[in-house]
């Protein structure tokens, strides 16, 4: 050998030797039992509900609020026992025997009051949700809230994870520890925190209610969904949240795993902008709605399956209209027809209808956060090039910045509906006139009256069979184009026992029956 | 020395003077609302109120003009307060403290196997140019470079993890948590220096002074790495502190994927939501990190080169 080439070999050997030195791998670390270990999409907030919203910090059962929503999204007592009206705006609220913070004090009507005073004082979310006039404390267990104005949803809104109780004592005492570890009700306790990062929680002994089968509870934020796919296929995690189709389709064939769904309450969906011609044209987005694919084919297409196909513009979780039906089904040539009866034709023969020299193109903003919504603005973009629709697609990693600054004709939505389990607020924030998420300046006075009505409407037969009136008029006017109610998929360990009927709503996700069998 | 250390000193601050302004305007330019994102982010998938995101602007000091909270941040700046995170309220200067390791750790390993495997293959690819060994290396060069970060952890992570149950999927704690993000982030740097360092080989081997020493019956090894590669090694020098300061500046994609918990992941995930005052804080420090790894390349040179000292 060549005295270069023997360097060479030297150098080499010396390289492969330092890559390698990290050190001979052995098998997975072993999880002791009672540990249930989860990969969540995100934790990007606080687990103190007030600083944070509460949503995580209910999710993975360390805070509770006085009521919460039952699998048909119903409010029904949680921390409380009973609620009553003794009007529209006086709500009498009866608290649970026996219930402890974390730090071992009871749980009764003063800290009750002190805890909602603390979220509406600190949380301009809260305190605008529940619009409270006045709290008074009657006896121990029992405390009395009025509201500014009729409330007869006030139920409802007392399930929003920000109104979660917690001890304002031991808040006023630990200052910013607080916000990280916040002494609560839930059946778990922070022992560890990082924000985006992990969640490690132990059983809190003194629960009130049954003892959770899982001792420790470690929640592990992963983004990326097939990085958290492939940690439950290696076997680091127990449970992984949100899974992709296409992981679905593997877990088919993996006898140590399974995908558990559960009935979806959110909506994918299209935005028109009604404030710019030609979309303010019934027709035209009537025209739309005919010809873009039915859900049915998007489910099959994009989900394989793990979706259902919209009729309405709420999912049926959130609200049931067995008697609504779809005005427009997919019908091209009726579409076609439509959109000549509008005064579009193709003139130049290039297959873009025009009117007024103006070829008819539709700039559809979609984004990536949702990876499905990009490739079912594809189908659409082809199955609407056959009527004469030209469509552009735009994606934007910000899409409510882009909603508002810039110009488009169409966007790809996801939104879940079952916000407070009521489809009020759905159907103000994006329906009426002004609503915050009326992003495509939809407006039509009647259904506006209806909205207001259902506001004030307290029965929940009669709310559902208005809401549902309004959610017919709203496909008569196309106000958005609802494609499909998207399933939240869990991928599971074999291992894993008491999530075999998991909540409608992943808000609920925590529950003491889960457990690494 | 001394002069020429100040002098980087000073531009060193007019630097960041300027980064901050920009990344301060380009930020308050961008579409997006902090306190809108910040109250979408607590309810995942629902939609705040108009009223609870004008509160939280109010809050938030938000509807300042925006020079006179460039003025306000700076003026915290400069005695060292980054200001605090919107979302976590803790203080920013001491979050990206608390995630420098992780980064650090991370940007060590990779550069060690950058170096560690890419100039050997390097060298020997020029020494015996053309030969099966220069073949297999111009591949794996290839590969290295192409294969995007993103591809090649997941596939890292399907075998050794998924399929094998060799190594840890994600985590960070022990060594073992370090040898996929390790692989995931070398192949690209390693390829590289690889190529530089063949191509700068082959240019020095060819030099008449190379052949000098030859002919005076110097070993083959002393001439190669001595003469051979002590020459050839600055533009591999350039290269290593520019991806230097890149790793530094905390690789996102393996982060992410790996869920470490490092600086570029928490830039990122302040730009999502548009936490300001994290936004400006981590690019100060990627700043500074790109500008100190400059220096060090320029020390690194005088050191390497007697021809720079005596200049």
């Amino acid at each position: 050998m060549s005295r270069p080439r023997r360097a060479c070999v030297l150098l080499f050997v010396l390289s492969m030797l330092s890559a390698a030195c990290a050190g001979s791998a052995t098998a997975q670390e072993p999880s002791s039992a009672g540990v249930l270990r989860v990969g969540a999409p995100f934790f990007s907030s606080l687990p103190d509900p007030v600083a944070g919203g509460g949503f995580n910090a209910l999710q993975f059962g360390l805070v509770e609020t006085l009521m919460r929503l039952d699998p048909d999204l119903a409010p029904e007592p949680w921390l409380a026992e009973d609620i009553r009206a003794r009007s529209d705006s006086v709500w009498a609220i009866t608290l649970r025997e026996g219930v402890t913070f974390h730090d071992g004090s009871a749980v009764d009507a003063e800290a009750v009051k002190a805890s909602l005073q603390r979220a509406i004082a600190e949380s301009e979310a809260a305190s605008a949700l529940l619009d409270v006039a006045d709290i008074t404390v009657e006896d121990p267990l029992t405390l009395v809230v009025t509201t500014a104005t009729p409330s007869p949803n006030f139920p409802g809104l007392l399930t929003d994870p920000s109104t979660a109780i917690v001890s304002a004592a031991a808040a006023r005492a630990q200052g910013d520890a607080f916000a990280s570890k916040p002494v609560a009700t839930g059946m778990f306790t922070v022992e560890e925190f990082e924000l985006d990062n992990r969640l490690v929680a132990v059983r809190y002994e003194g629960y009130w209610g049954e003892q959770p089968k899982t001792e420790r509870l470690e929640v592990n934020v992963q983004a990326d969904a097939s990085a958290r796919f492939l940690a439950l296929q290696s076997g680091q995690i127990d449970l992984a949240f949100d899974i992709s189709p296409e992981s679905v389709t593997q877990i088919e064939g993996d006898p140590t795993l399974r995908a558990v769904a559960a009935a979806s309450v959110s909506t994918m969906f299209i935005y028109l902008n009604q404030t710019k011609e030609p979309w303010d044209d019934l027709r035209v987005r009537q025209a739309l709605a005919q010809a873009a694919p039915s859900g049915e084919a998007l489910v099959r297409s994009v989900f394989r399956g793990q979706a259902e196909a919209a009729v309405g513009n709420l999912p049926p979780a959130v609200l049931d209209c067995p008697e609504i039906s779809k005005p427009y089904v997919n019908d091209p040539e009726a579409a076609q027809r439509l959109l000549s009866e509008a005064g579009y034709e193709d003139r130049d023969g290039d297959g873009v209808l025009e009117r007024d020299g103006q070829p008819l193109t539709l700039i559809m903003l979609s984004y990536p956060q949702r990876p499905a919504l990009t490739p079912m603005a594809e189908i659409i973009q082809a199955s609407l090039q056959p009527i004469g629709v030209q469509v552009e697609i735009q994606s934007v990693e910000d899409i409510n910045g882009a909603l508002a600054t810039e110009p488009w004709d169409g966007a790809m939505y996801f939104n879940n509906m079952a916000a407070t389990g009521d489809p009020f607020g759905s159907l103000s924030q994006f329906f009426a006139t002004g609503g915050d998420a009326n992003r495509g300046g939809y407006t039509n006075p009647s259904v506006d009256a209806s909205i207001e009505r259902l506001r004030a409407l307290s029965a929940r037969a009669e709310r559902r069979a208005l809401a549902c009136e309004i959610d017919q008029q709203l496909l008569e006017d196309v106000a958005i184009i609802p494609l499909v109610y998207p399933r939240y998929v869990y991928g599971v360990s074999a291992g894993v026992t008491g999530f075999e009927d998991p909540h409608p709503y992943f808000l609920y996700f925590m529950n003491s029956e889960i457990a690494r069998g | 020395m001394v002069t020429y250390t100040a002098r980087r000193f000073v531009s060193l601050v007019g630097v960041m003077l300027g980064i901050s302004a920009v990344s301060f305007t380009l930020t308050a330019l961008a579409p997006g609302d902090p306190a809108y994102s910040l109250l979408h982010l607590q309810q995942p998938g629902t939609e705040p109120s108009a009223e609870a995101v004008g509160a939280l602007r109010a809050e938030l000091g938000l509807n300042d003009p925006a020079p006179v909270r460039y003025l306000r941040w700076l003026g915290g700046a400069v005695l060292g307060d980054l200001g605090v995170s919107y979302r976590s309220g803790q203080p920013v200067a001491a979050e990206i403290a608390a995630r420098m390791p992780a980064t650090l750790i991370l940007a060590g390993t990779s550069l060690a196997v950058g170096l560690g495997v890419g100039m050997p293959f390097g060298v020997f690819a020029a020494v015996r140019p053309r030969s099966w060994w220069d073949a297999v290396s111009r591949v794996l060069a290839l590969l290295g470079a192409s294969v995007p970060t993103y591809l090649l952890g997941l596939l890292l992570i399907l075998v050794f993890a998924a399929r094998l149950k060799l190594l840890p999927a994600f985590g960070s704690g022990t060594a073992r948590h370090l040898i996929l993000p390790t692989a995931a982030l070398a192949a690209g740097i390693t390829a590289q220096i690889m190529r530089l360092t063949r191509a700068s080989m082959l240019e020095t081997l060819r030099q008449p002074f190379v052949r000098t020493a030859s002919v005076k019956g110097l070993s083959a090894t002393r001439v190669t790495v001595w003469h051979g590669l002590r020459n050839a090694a600055l533009p591999v020098v350039t290269a290593t502190g520019l991806a230097s300061g890149h790793l530094l500046g905390g690789a996102v994609m393996v982060e992410t994927i790996f869920s470490r918990e490092g600086v570029g992941k928490y830039a990122v995930d302040a730009i999502f939501v548009r936490d300001y005052p994290v936004i400006q804080g981590a690019v100060l420090y990627t700043a500074l990190v790109f500008v100190v790894a400059n220096f060090a390349v320029d020390l690194l040179y005088h050191w390497i080169d007697p021809r720079l000292r005596h200049a």
